[in-house]
């Protein structure tokens, strides 16, 4: 079981997927700087409007906005209360964790669904931005790939944390010692 | 109705039950769209329609600001430079803190930021100085939120968009309110050390010395000085829109951290735009399932039951400002700030405006009480960073914080509330009518 | 049965108040069988995701802009220069008119939508803020003015012919832009838009009269084909009864919110016949072949004839 985990968290998928993550959240942070600030630029200096600018930015931003949840659930990132598990010890944590994991997981079952189904409609009915013409494809696209993301990383760390809770004793020991 | 308490019900245990808030809240509004039998096709375009909002972009801006200038240890400076002014007094050093926490949380709008950056530079040193360990962290993470209520403010622009108010009357709205925390943090944090004992506090110095200071500081933390100048200024007299003076401010922060404090490397820079991203990301995708609920709620009429409820207890504004309150009070108990602000400000705008209460003076009312709600136990983000950053264990945090609360928070609250012309003021005096 | 109707438009707007109305009259006339609840302001999303919501049948009905995001030949209906003035306008959107008849084939092309007909909305002008002037706002000279113009290809055709410079401000930054300046002017509103939304930064109103908007009222078909012959038939009775009203509406909403924009000691710059025919001309050369594209030239060509028609 470990073997499993280990395997795939030490292969190049886990770490080639991470940095695609990582340079569509970069390659898309500077696209919304730079094209707000050409805007700036073109505006006051050479007195021009871009039209259809906001596409662009709506693009990117829907990249950054699903890839960065994604990394957010491989770091487990997300936002949590953490009511309860200030007041357990580790191990209730553990299944705390695990409990959230599972929700995660069939949350976001229907959720790729969903989300799958909103591209093939896009695909049918052919929509592009008025301006540019982006097909809206390009920008919706991400919106399935975040949720199929969390999801895997959800599923992957619901084994994880299994693996260690039937392990609890020895680990504990081992980290004693 | 039964639906609506049952969705909540699922929402407040998952959330207790450490289950990220957006999986809570996606949780209810599958629940809701199956128990209804609604076709859930329109749940990922409404969505993406609602998120494909411009503004919104500032969010990822001013974290991205934010990491920059934690990064670069712009706070250091900024502290030394209101360390001039203060320094002597009793407790000086506390209002220091407070201050720097309001100039810093000003531009990066981040609670998360200003606490680790400013409290992780002022908090050793109060230490040294001998304030009690769990004053001194208790005060700063009171503090930290006052990056909320001094624009820019990323929450304020969450708050605009979704209640379609103009966001620079949001911003305006909540800056008497920050300066009030801020005063009455102050304050108490001075009457609360009047009977502390072994507290060092600086010499008295010449006023020529004082001048010197002023200058050396002055020059060091100009730069950083600058960059709320830069952006409110920009945006008020008509360079840019709100949106590109999060751009404009990063651009800024990119070559003063790299060649003004030196301390921003490119390899940093990337790792702010990752982080920044990541932030977003997590914050954005959160908006995004929050709106699919809150399209559900209103297909299911809460804001016309809600009023008819309240209208049924009284029609005096004062009142339900008071329910008002004490809601957000509640849920900023349970809840983060953006989560609380976006479940509750599209139903609670239709309300206010019904009972004649200005949505900007709403503005710095949930404001002030999102603030209060990341400090709050039992979901208090901010109070266990501030025992991590200030390296105090909670429980010796806690009854000065419920002090702070008591002392500062409240009394905030009450004339944020009551005294509406003090959010309203700023806005009218410089957008003109609002 | 209960049914769900969007419009972007806010609570009190008289177009929405056409539908209010429109619906009572539906709900009297089926013995309450077909109820339609109206919600305003956008609640259940912007134009275009509240028009694909009603192709897919999860919002019935839409009292809303056309979006040539799902098809271009809406385009017409932005079109400058199509019609002028507000006689020649209703005449436009009768039933039986080559516009309407266009519309209906129109949305047939989107799957899922059936097209009832069109409300008038209102003649939009220009708006400009307080520190820009414009000299000969009725010529094709430079006009050294940003304009915000809806994304409709031959409406910014004809803005950019009249000498504006074209911008791309986010609806919700545009009072603010036009306060602090970085804004010329914007040209999505009729009088009564401008006055409620944008009055505190508008030095004054061109109206240019030759290019107005209609919402059109379109039901989702999963709806429709549920609905009986005689239902059908109250639907459009109801939409007629009330179209005549609305267009009413929208002719003194314009008087009135003129006046009172005056009294707002906003400048109203009107234009003479030789201007507005000189407009119109500027507007077939210009806006009308970018229209064409999507449409095909012999539209124009009919509704001209039928609008020459007495
Ligand atoms: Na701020
Ligand atoms: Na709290």
């Amino acid at each position: 079981m470990k073997n499993v985990i280990d395997k795939l968290t030490e292969s190049h998928f886990w770490n080639i997927l991470q940095r695609i993550e990582k340079f569509f959240l970069i390659i898309s942070s500077l696209t919304v700087v730079i094209t707000l600030c050409l805007v700036v630029f073109g505006r006051h200096v050479l007195h021009y409007g871009f039209l259809g600018y906001t596409e662009i930015l709506v693009l990117a931003a829907f990249w950054m906005y699903f890839i960065g949840a994604s990394y957010g659930s491989y770091e487990e990132s997300h936002i949590t209360a953490d009511i309860l598990s200030q007041f357990v010890g580790e191990k209730a944590q553990l299944k705390l964790a695990i409990f959230s994991k599972c929700v995660q997981a069939v949350v976001g079952l229907p959720l790729i669904y969903l989300s799958f189904e909103m591209l093939q409609y896009d695909i049918k009915t052919q929509q592009a931005t008025v301006d540019l013409e982006i097909p809206m494809l390009w920008s919706q696209a991400p919106i399935f790939i975040g949720f199929t993301l969390m999801t895997f990383y959800a599923l992957v760390y619901i084994v994880r944390d299994v693996y260690k809770l039937k392990h609890f004793a020895e680990m504990k020991e081992a980290e004693t010692e | 109705m039964l639906l609506i308490g049952m969705a909540m019900a699922i929402v407040v245990f998952m959330i207790i039950a450490s289950v990220p808030i957006i999986f809570s809240f996606m949780t209810a509004t599958l629940f809701l769209v199956f128990k209804l039998n609604y076709d859930p096709s329109f749940l990922m375009t409404y969505g993406y329609d609602v998120t494909s909002a411009i503004v919104l972009l500032c969010v990822p801006l001013y974290v991205c600001v934010g990491s920059i200038m934690e990064k670069s240890e712009i706070g250091r400076s900024l502290i030394d430079f209101v360390n001039v002014f203060v320094g002597r007094i009793k407790g000086g050093l506390g209002i220091v803190g407070v201050v720097s926490s309001a100039v810093f949380g000003s531009i990066s709008g981040s609670s998360t930021a200003t606490l680790t950056c400013i409290g992780g530079i002022i908090l050793p040193r109060m230490y040294e100085k001998g304030y009690p360990r769990g004053h001194a962290a208790a005060l700063l993470t009171n503090a930290c939120p006052l990056g909320l209520l001094i624009p820019p403010s990323s929450s304020m622009i969450i708050y605009a968009w979704v209640s379609r108010q103009s966001i620079l009357a949001c911003f305006l709205a909540t800056v008497i309110p920050g300066i009030i925390l801020a005063a009455c943090l102050s304050i108490s944090n001075v009457l609360m050390l009047r009977g502390a004992t072994g507290m060092d506090v600086e010499d008295k110095i010449t006023t020529k010395e004082l001048f010197h200071r002023m200058r050396v500081e002055g020059v060091e933390a100009l730069p950083a000085l600058c960059m709320p100048v830069i952006i409110l200024g920009g945006t008020y007299s008509g360079v840019f829109t709100p949106t590109e003076s999060a751009a404009i401010a990063v651009l800024y922060a990119i070559p003063v951290g790299f060649w003004i404090y030196k301390k921003l490397t490119l390899k940093k820079l990337w790792v702010t735009f990752i982080e920044a991203g990541t932030t977003t990301g997590v914050v954005m995708v959160m908006v995004f399932c929050m709106m699919t609920l809150s399209r559900i709620l209103v297909m299911m009429n809460l804001p016309e039951l809600i009023i008819a409820f309240l209208s049924g207890i009284s029609n005096n504004p004062k009142v339900i400002l008071l329910f008002i309150n004490i809601m957000l009070l509640g849920l900023g108990m349970i809840m983060d700030d953006t989560s609380a602000m976006l479940l509750t400000v599209p139903i609670l705008i239709p309300i206010v405006t019904k009972f004649g209460i200005s949505p900007i003076h709403l503005a710095a009312i949930v404001g002030v009480n999102l603030g209060l709600g990341i400090i709050t136990p039992p979901c208090a983000p901010m109070l266990y960073l501030g025992a991590r950053v200030g390296k105090v264990p909670m429980l010796e945090m806690l009854v000065p914080t419920l002090k702070f609360i008591i002392f500062a928070w409240f009394p905030t609250l009450i004339f944020v509330t009551y005294f509406p012309e003090l959010s309203l003021w700023l806005p009218r005096m410089i957008l003109g009518n609002i | 049965t209960t049914y769900r109707l969007a419009s972007h438009y806010q609570a009190g707007y008289f177009v929405n108040n056409g539908f209010r109305r429109m619906a009572e009259r539906i709900k009297k006339d089926t013995n309450g069988k077909v109820d339609i609840q109206l919600y305003e302001s956008g609640q259940l999303g912007g134009y275009e995701q509240v028009f694909q919501e009603v192709m897919r049948g999860t919002i019935d009905m839409q009292a809303n802009f056309a979006t040539s995001r799902f098809n271009k030949k809406f385009e017409i209906g932005f079109t400058p220069g199509l019609a002028s003035g507000y006689d020649q306008i209703e005449k436009l959107l009768n039933r039986n008119s080559p516009f309407c008849k266009f519309m209906e084939s129109a949305y047939k092309e989107c799957d899922g939508v059936v097209y009832i007909g069109s409300f008038l909305d209102t003649i939009a002008g220009c708006s400009i803020a307080k520190g820009t002037n414009i000299k000969n706002p009725f010529d094709t000279s430079n006009k050294n003015c940003q304009l915000r113009v809806v994304s409709i290809n031959s409406a910014r055709k004809y803005y950019s012919a009249l000498g504006y410079q074209l911008v791309t401000i986010p609806y919700a930054e545009v009072f603010t832009s036009m306060q602090t300046g970085i804004l010329g002017g914007d040209s999505g509103s009729g009088p009564e838009g401008v006055y409620l939304t944008f009055k505190d930064v508008v030095g004054s109103y061109i109206e240019y009269q030759n290019l107005f908007f209609t919402l059109d009222f379109v039901i989702s078909k999963n709806v429709w084909d549920t609905f009986d012959d005689k239902t059908k038939k109250i639907i459009y009775n109801a939409f007629d009864a009330e179209a005549i009203n609305v267009a009413k509406d929208s002719r003194t909403s314009y008087k009135e919110y003129i006046d009172l924009m005056k009294k707002a000691n906003i400048k109203i710059v009107t234009p003479n016949k030789e201007q507005l025919a000189f407009m119109d001309g500027v507007a077939r050369k210009e806006a009308w072949p970018v229209c064409e594209k999507y449409t095909g030239k012999k539209i124009f060509e009919d509704i001209s004839e039928y609008l020459s028609k007495k």
